[in-house]
């Protein structure tokens, strides 16, 4: 798993994180990769 | 010209007591009160020691004096941990309330032996016993409750506090307060730091 994934459950379990907050950063995790891709497209 | 200074403002002076030889502030008072009292609770369960080897006829109904100094140095202990935990309450302004509660039952039970030790003409019947540990009882449970409150109160507190102030991160400060171009740059930002407290 995810560093950042791993470091928002463990806040997410001690109660430090809303689980809208949660939900947003893994979306963007998600996203990333595409994005990723998207960006090495754009450059060729 | 006067050479006297027309300045009237002065800077708050610390109030100080001018002893013989020494110049105290209140701050030093403290200390001395706060070690005077502190060595009395540690020493008294010890200073019937002192009868052991030549006893001597006991005051106050007492047929010893190693008897009656030992009858006095629990309620002396009792009596100074109070004077102390007293003193610890005022500098923890959040649990006063609770080292308050606990200081009066620890005081309580001081003058509680101490009268029992200074009123030689009489013991204590049962029922005045168990109403001194009824009394007891009932003082340290409230304060135990207050106490054990006030730490879960606190840590959930500060649960929503960072729970919050990670809403505000997370959620509004990239919507509302940072531009298109500086978004992948501010979460490249927080990831690190989310980083480094899940590495703590």
């Amino acid at each position: 798993m995810n560093d950042t994934l791993k470091s928002l459950r463990k806040l997410r379990i001690a109660g430090m994180l809303s689980e809208s907050a949660l939900q947003e950063v893994e979306n963007r995790l998600l996203q990333k990769p595409n994005q990723e891709v998207l960006q090495s497209v754009g450059e060729i | 010209m006067s050479n006297k200074s027309t300045n009237t403002k002065f800077a708050p002076q610390e109030t100080e007591t001018v002893t013989g030889f020494l110049t105290l502030t209140n701050k030093s008072k403290i200390s001395v009160y706060l070690i005077a009292v502190a060595v009395l609770a540690v020493i008294s369960p010890f200073l019937h020691v002192l009868y052991l080897i030549d006893d001597k006829e006991g005051i106050f109904g007492f047929s010893y004096m190693s008897s009656f100094m030992y009858s006095l140095s629990l309620p002396t202990m009792a009596l100074c941990s109070g004077l102390l935990l007293k003193y610890v309450g005022t500098l923890l302004p959040h649990f006063n309330l609770y080292f308050k509660y606990i200081s009066y039952s620890f005081l309580f039970v001081g003058i509680f032996f101490m009268v029992y030790t200074f009123v030689p003409m009489f013991d204590f019947s049962t029922s005045i016993y168990f109403t001194g540990l009824l009394v007891v009882s009932v003082i340290l449970t409230v304060a135990s409750h207050y106490l054990h409150k006030a730490v879960l109160t606190t840590e959930e507190r500060l649960k929503k506090i960072i729970s919050k102030l990670f809403d505000f991160i997370i959620l509004e400060t990239p919507r509302k307060h940072v531009s298109e171009e500086k978004q992948i740059d501010y979460v490249i930002s927080y990831e690190k730091i989310i980083n480094e407290i899940g590495d703590e």
